[in-house]
């Protein structure tokens, strides 16, 4: 491997980093805000499931990551380089405030941005971007109609039960288990951007062949820099999405939790990049609706959602900006 | 918002997940369908239990007039 592939693979590794410290921080939004686990305790519990999913999960996402965005032939050194340097530029502005925007489509807007300023429009796979966009609208929207539905099961289930403060014990014990789901999930869906990212590079470098699945090192390492970054993780995000969005109880962080994991199972299985942060949100919006659509804050809601309308627009700009001064070079 | 707009809120998502169908991948429109479905079934039951809300006020009205 030559030192500019190096060197693009540590920055790879480095998005990678930021998006546990941007993004991952939302597996332990809701296990935070229930105070069943302290926030160092959750960062640490996050980190290690978010390195456990390589166990579980295949490499589908990467694999979109990497074929189905941009042409691969237009996937060179410079513009991989201009999509992650974009990506880390509006994730760090979206971190400074406070927005918990999307990573992941901060990367597919960055990457679509240096391909196009290399080569044209034409450079864009339409079929992968459209199955990215359709979900960036459904992924939410599953996320609330699952937690809304878990939660309301559980309250039919045990709504005749009158040992209330053993209830509770229970659920706080069953979030552990749901904040772990939800953390593996995060790390398949996430730590395989980083991965697709890293297996178009070594296409393109002709290190492996275009059919190639991603080599054990690159998931290993990628799994290994999202765990870091979820240890090092953002703070601002965890309390922006555990306790204003909407007040939750163990039982109703239970069950967001479930639901935006069980959405993340599946999207990991069908390698369809979508953003955890989405998920997540829409799942804590499905269980405050159970009380009533006032128990949301929409205002901090509909923050949210301009940060994610605005984030492939954003770093699609940034990374093209970017690419400018590369191609001069 | 108030309890009484769940059932719209609700059928606006089902409906949104009915739209979205024709552009989604074919492998993956199921998914938009079962939502659907799901988001009409919460819109149909709470839209009952607003009914039985209504009716139960209603009728704790005629025996407190």
């Amino acid at each position: 491997m030559n030192l500019a592939l190096v060197s693009i693979v540590a920055v790879a590794l480095a998005f990678d980093f930021f998006n546990g410290f941007h993004d991952a921080a939302n597996s332990i939004a809701t296990v935070v805000s229930t105070r069943v686990l302290s926030p160092r305790l959750a960062v640490a519990w996050a980190a290690f499931f978010n390195f456990a999913a390589f166990l579980i999960f295949g490499t589908a996402v990467a694999s979109t990551i990497a074929k189905d965005v941009v042409d691969q032939r237009v996937l060179t050194n410079p513009v991989i380089f201009s999509g992650l340097v974009g990506a880390i530029v509006w994730d760090v502005i979206t971190w400074y405030l406070g927005l918990p925007t999307s990573s992941s489509h901060a990367l597919v807007g960055g990457m679509a941005g240096a391909a196009v300023g290399s080569a044209g429009w034409h450079a864009l796979i339409a079929s992968g971007l459209q199955k990215i966009a359709v979900f960036i609208v459904l992924s939410p929207i599953i996320g609330l109609l699952l937690g809304f539905s878990i939660l309301v099961l559980v309250y039919w289930a045990f709504h005749r039960s009158r040992k209330v403060h053993r209830l509770n014990r229970g659920f706080r014990r069953a979030q552990l288990v749901s904040a772990a789901a939800f953390s593996l999930g995060h790390g398949a869906n996430d730590a395989q951007k980083t991965m697709g990212v890293i297996l178009a590079l070594l296409i393109a470098n002709g290190v492996v062949g275009k059919t190639a699945s991603v080599p054990l090192w690159v998931v290993l390492s990628a799994h290994t820099a999202i765990g870091l970054g979820t240890l090092f993780g953002g703070w601002r995000i965890v309390h922006t999405m555990g306790s204003r969005i909407t007040k939750l109880n163990p039982v109703a962080g239970m069950s967001a939790e479930l639901a935006a994991a069980v959405t993340l199972f599946f999207t990991a299985h069908a390698g369809i990049p979508v953003s955890t942060t989405h998920t997540i949100t829409g799942a804590i919006v499905g269980v405050g609706t159970t009380q009533r659509l006032g128990a949301v804050r929409w205002g901090i809601a509909s923050r949210v959602v301009w940060a994610w309308v605005l984030t492939i627009p954003g770093a699609f700009v940034v990374a093209w900006l970017v690419f400018q001064p590369i191609r001069a070079l | 918002m108030g309890a009484g707009r769940r059932p719209l809120f609700f059928f606006a998502l089902g409906l949104i997940c009915l739209l979205l169908a024709p552009v989604t991948p074919g492998e993956f429109r199921w998914v938009n369908y079962s939502m659907f479905g799901l988001a009409l079934f919460w819109t149909i039951a709470l839209g009952l239990e607003e009914v039985g809300n209504l009716r139960e006020g209603e009728g704790r009205n005629r025996d407190g007039g």
